[in-house]
């Protein structure tokens, strides 16, 4: 098999895996196109890869690694727009979640959460919560040790139910 | 939403929706993954020009190929560096820099969006400048040290890169606007060098040497003009130096102190015990007369700003105490290091 063929068979594999990632990194919305780079980018830094990792840690490193790069465009097309950036409202796609969030409300108020935390607290989330990888797989993506995963994971989780309390005071008082 | 501890938030999150890709886009991604040949405005060249790219493609290639086992392959900084990064801190050597600031965050992703990065063995000598990079908690995320080659190192590793390519951000961030004040006070400049001596960084500790005196070492106070001196562009390189030098001659014994500067690091300067909470006294600007040994570094270096560490050894014999001077003289404005010289009890 070449390089290709390779690369197409991780992608049947381990499509969904990464698309899952990216909805919930960046949103819905970019997820398709930011879908493909990450298989491009694959093709092009196969030779980068090496097989100790496996094919499907290595393909979530390059995910957030194109994740982090198209924050950063939206973050840097708002300062050229003179947008002053506000936590709150950070990704577009927060206010159009699209259908994949319609079957409950409840998945909505979660993924916006999510969004609301810090990139760190968001990625070890989706990876050890939404995605069930298990903390080895998880330091291995993020390059951190596996006490640096369970710790982070630990602060995240507190993290998004403080939001979500909040959030659920906010709407009692209401 | 009402109850909410950790397994609630572990099952609501496991049960989140999963999508799959839509078959539209399967396929697509699919076609572009076995036909993506080279970026778009590519394609629109002749097939002439195609023919020529796939030789150069091949040769490319073929390099790389060859390469592959010096582990030549070429990286991004985004692959190397993976994280949002929130803050920046640097130094150039005489002044320190730091900004959280999106100008500059944007400034640094711009300047290293485009450099491309291949491992190397060879151990670049001139990196004086540094950055070190702290993602959203405070967690430090990579240490880059560069210079004016064509080399960086980050978080260790040495990677070739094109000439100055930082260039661009330092431009904008080693300014006036972005420095932590003014020259860090000589106390600050000796506890980072006795830090830097300590880790052995010698790449760091060479741009605090003075640029035309180099960095003379002595065993002893006497200092004299046959102590051995480095030339400011070998220190980074001191360590790794398999020739031994004759320091000095040891105390009481009257034979020559022979060893490769690491050893003499180890034995003789010996920054372990000169950090700011292992030494007993720290004098700036004080030379005190310890032990029967003539102190010369003031005859040596007039002018000179001293800063000595003393370490009182074990608290049941007075013949073990040790102390470290660091002697600065001025260089265009900027305190720069030129000796570190050691004392210790001599019969």
């Amino acid at each position: 098999m070449d390089e290709r063929q390779t690369v197409a068979v991780w992608f049947d594999e381990y499509g969904n895996d990464i698309y899952h990632f990216l909805i919930y990194r960046v949103g819905p919305h970019e997820a398709e196109d930011l879908l493909q780079e990450v298989f491009i980018k694959a093709l092009k830094r196969f030779h980068s890869y090496q097989k100790k990792s496996g094919p499907k840690t290595w393909l979530f490193s390059v995910a957030r690694n194109v994740a982090i790069d198209e924050i950063r465009r939206q973050k840097a097309r708002k300062w050229k727009d003179h947008i002053p950036l506000e936590k709150t409202k950070e990704p577009e796609t927060n206010q159009s979640p699209q259908s994949i969030f319609a079957e409950k409300e409840e998945y909505r108020i979660i993924y916006q959460a999510i969004r609301t935390l810090k990139a760190n607290y968001q990625d070890v989330l989706i990876l050890r919560g939404i995605k069930e990888l298990s903390i080895n797989e998880t330091a291995d993506i993020l390059k951190w040790s596996e006490n640096k995963v369970r710790l982070t994971q630990h602060r995240a989780r507190i993290a998004l139910n403080n939001t979500l309390r909040g959030w659920d005071t906010h709407d009692k008082a209401k | 939403m009402t109850k909410q501890n950790n397994s609630w938030v572990d099952h609501h999150l496991s049960s989140m929706p999963k999508p799959s890709v839509s078959q539209d886009k399967h396929q697509e991604i699919k076609q572009t993954i076995m036909n993506d040949k080279k970026p778009g405005t590519f394609r629109r060249y002749s097939a002439i020009a195609g023919t020529a790219a796939a030789c150069f493609i091949v040769f490319l290639l073929a390099i790389t190929f060859i390469n592959s086992q010096q582990r030549m392959t070429m990286q991004s900084f985004s692959e190397i560096i993976s994280g949002d990064i929130a803050k920046i801190a640097g130094t150039d050597g005489t002044n320190d820099y730091v900004s959280d600031s999106n100008q500059i965050l944007q400034a640094f992703h711009e300047a290293t969006e485009s450099i491309e990065l291949v491992e190397t063995d060879t151990r670049s000598k001139a990196l004086s400048q540094s950055i070190t990079l702290y993602d959203n908690e405070g967690d430090k995320m990579a240490d880059i040290q560069f210079g004016d080659e064509a080399a960086i190192n980050i978080n260790g590793t040495y990677y070739r890169t094109g000439d100055g390519e930082l260039k661009a951000f330092t431009d904008v961030f080693f300014t006036e606007k972005y420095a932590t004040g003014k020259q860090l006070s000589t106390r600050k400049q000796a506890y980072r060098i006795i830090d830097l001596l300590m880790q052995k960084n010698m790449n760091k500790l060479m741009s605090f040497v003075h640029p035309e005196k180099g960095l003379r070492f002595s065993p002893h106070v006497s200092v004299s003009a046959d102590d051995v001196t480095i030339p400011k562009h070998d220190i980074p390189g001191l360590l790794d130096q398999e020739d031994t030098y004759t320091w000095g001659i040891k105390a009481g014994k009257g034979s020559p102190i022979e060893m490769t500067p690491n050893d003499y690091i180890e034995e003789y300067v010996r920054p372990q015990l000169f950090t700011p909470d292992s030494a007993d006294t720290i004098s700036i600007n004080e030379i005190k007369q310890r032990g029967n040994t003539r102190n010369t570094i003031l005859d040596m270096y007039p002018s000179a700003e001293t800063v000595e560490f003393y370490n009182d050894g074990s608290a049941d014999t007075e013949m073990d105490w040790r102390s470290l001077t660091l002697v600065f003289q001025n260089y265009n404005g900027k305190r720069k290091l030129v000796a570190i010289v050691n004392n210790q009890w001599s019969p």
